[in-house]
């Protein structure tokens, strides 16, 4: 990631184009610029020594091109902002676009519920952090109430050490509870580290089994594709395109462009054939595109062909 | 800083919320008004019990109490010593002699028109001694666990006391606040 001012970042991005490289993501504030970038690994230092020489700087982002969900049981303010704000501007400091959220009816420890709609709105995302709070039992509880109804690979973050919740997320980091003071100490910025770590963990293994089935077409790819789109030029809804390890999401409107994006070619395809189209469960002024692997666009030419 | 106790069935709770209690209390503004406080926490059941001791009883604060005043020429000068008060010191001060006759100068100095002498002006009541007891009522709801909303308080000169739980409030749990907030009444120590 690039981190530095927009005074000659046309050099930059000439550059990027140049190796074979592609941006996944530019975050410009006031005459500050943030460039997420993909480029091959012997181009780098060429790509490092320009950096330096406009005046900025360059960091590894392993979770550069994932798009994470922070969850906390409700947007109240005994679970906002502290830590899970921390935790998310953490994440989005290794490369991921984050989105914090909270659930309707969370709260409680019977009574807490996750429902349908909510479990598909987190579905939608690469990974979830959720975070509970400071009581054992609570924890335990929610755990298996709550985090049993999510499908994307979870990361539980709570304070107390939890038993026989193993089962029901992919990793947990104990030590951070609810708590009414920002992550600056020392210890805090230890577990900030480890959530970010686990994350990376579970997102690697979610790589490796793309790799077993490779996508037909890279999420890069179609991004380059779309941002010629004229509906997706004028959106002016920060980060309109937003990679996810197996897809995007596109921030237009699924009624009026859906058509359009199927339509677009790929690889002499259409774009609707080898990929899923579907509205956001969000709301309907974003879509979400999952790319279909190369297994399966060859099964399906095989149904065709019958 | 003030003693406070927290107590329970689970120990990383128990120091994690006492540690949550003292930075809300902070926050407000309220550690140095509390002598001692006791929380009773059994997530298990559910039923939270925080019990606050203040060093006095709260006062009602006049005009003369948290500003300087003095008299001229049938205007009354008000000097506000802390700008917490200025916004209820300009209400009581409309209130009483009309928007016309209330100047604000600047943030803290405020003329009045009208009051023969500074003495009547230093009379009026600014915040009544339930304010800062309301203060820390707020602080307790914000300290307890949001969906533990079936609460009960108890208040008495100088000690508040609030029992939460998730669903029915149980005979037992009224009792077990009722103990927390004699002892804490009688100055002494509450622990499960």
């Amino acid at each position: 990631m690039y981190d530095g001012g927009i005074y000659r970042s046309d050099e930059l991005f000439e550059l990027i184009e140049d190796v074979g490289g592609v941006v996944l993501l530019k975050n410009r504030s006031s005459q500050m610029l943030t460039v997420t970038m993909s480029v091959p690994a012997e181009d780098r230092p060429l790509v490092e020594a320009l950096c330096k020489e406009i005046g900025g700087s360059v960091k590894d982002v392993p979770l550069a091109g994932t798009e994470i969900a922070v969850v906390g049981p409700t947007l109240g303010r005994h679970h906002m902002p502290h830590p899970i704000c921390d935790v998310a501007e953490y994440l989005r400091r290794l490369g991921a676009v984050t989105v914090v959220m909270g659930l309707a009816r969370g709260r409680g420890k019977h009574t807490s519920q996750i429902s349908l709609e909510e479990s598909l709105v987190i579905g939608e995302y690469d990974a979830c952090v959720f975070m509970l709070g400071n009581f054992k039992p609570c924890v335990e509880t929610k755990a298996e109430l709550i985090l049993s109804k999510i499908d994307i690979p979870t990361v539980l973050m709570c304070g107390p050490e939890p038993e026989g919740v193993s089962d029901t997320c992919d990793a947990i980091v104990s030590g951070i509870g609810r708590k009414a003071s920002r992550m600056r100490e020392a210890s805090d910025r230890a577990k900030l580290e480890e959530v970010g770590d686990r994350v990376d963990d579970i997102l690697e293994s979610r790589k490796r089994g793309l790799e077993e089935d490779p996508l037909f077409v890279h999420p890069a790819e179609i991004k380059s594709l779309l941002e010629n789109l004229e509906p997706v030029n004028m959106c002016l809804r920060p980060a309109p395109l937003v990679m996810h390890l197996d897809g995007l999401r596109v921030k237009i409107p699924y009624d009026e462009y859906h058509g359009m994006v199927e339509d677009l070619s790929v690889y002499g395809r259409r774009l609707g054939d080898v990929c899923i189209i579907t509205p956001s469960k969000i709301n309907d002024s974003s879509m979400l595109i999952r790319i279909k692997t190369r297994a399966q666009v060859q099964y399906e030419d095989g149904l065709k062909a019958r | 800083m003030a003693d406070t106790i927290a107590s329970g069935t689970d120990p990383y709770g128990c120091e994690a919320y006492r540690r949550l209690y003292e930075e809300i209390m902070y926050d407000i503004g309220k550690i140095a008004a509390i002598d001692s406080s006791c929380l009773v926490l059994k997530p298990e059941v559910p039923l939270f019990i925080v019990s606050v001791r203040m060093k006095a009883k709260p006062d009602a604060r006049t005009i003369g109490v948290i500003a300087s005043t003095r008299a001229e020429n049938n205007v009354v000068y008000v000097s506000i010593s802390d700008e917490m008060y200025a916004p209820g010191t300009l209400q009581a001060l409309w209130e009483r002699y009309g928007r016309d006759n209330v100047v604000q100068l600047d943030r803290l100095e405020i003329t009045v028109n009208g009051p023969d002498t500074s003495a009547e002006v230093d009379d009026i009541p600014v915040e009544s001694s339930e304010q800062p007891i309301r203060e820390v009522l707020g602080a307790l709801w914000r300290i307890l666990p949001e969906g533990i909303r079936v609460r009960r308080t108890l208040e008495s000169d100088s000690v508040v006391s609030v029992a939460a739980t998730e669903e029915i409030m149980l005979p037992e749990y009224l009792e077990e606040l009722q103990k927390v907030h004699e002892t804490m009444i009688a100055g002494g120590e509450y622990r499960v």
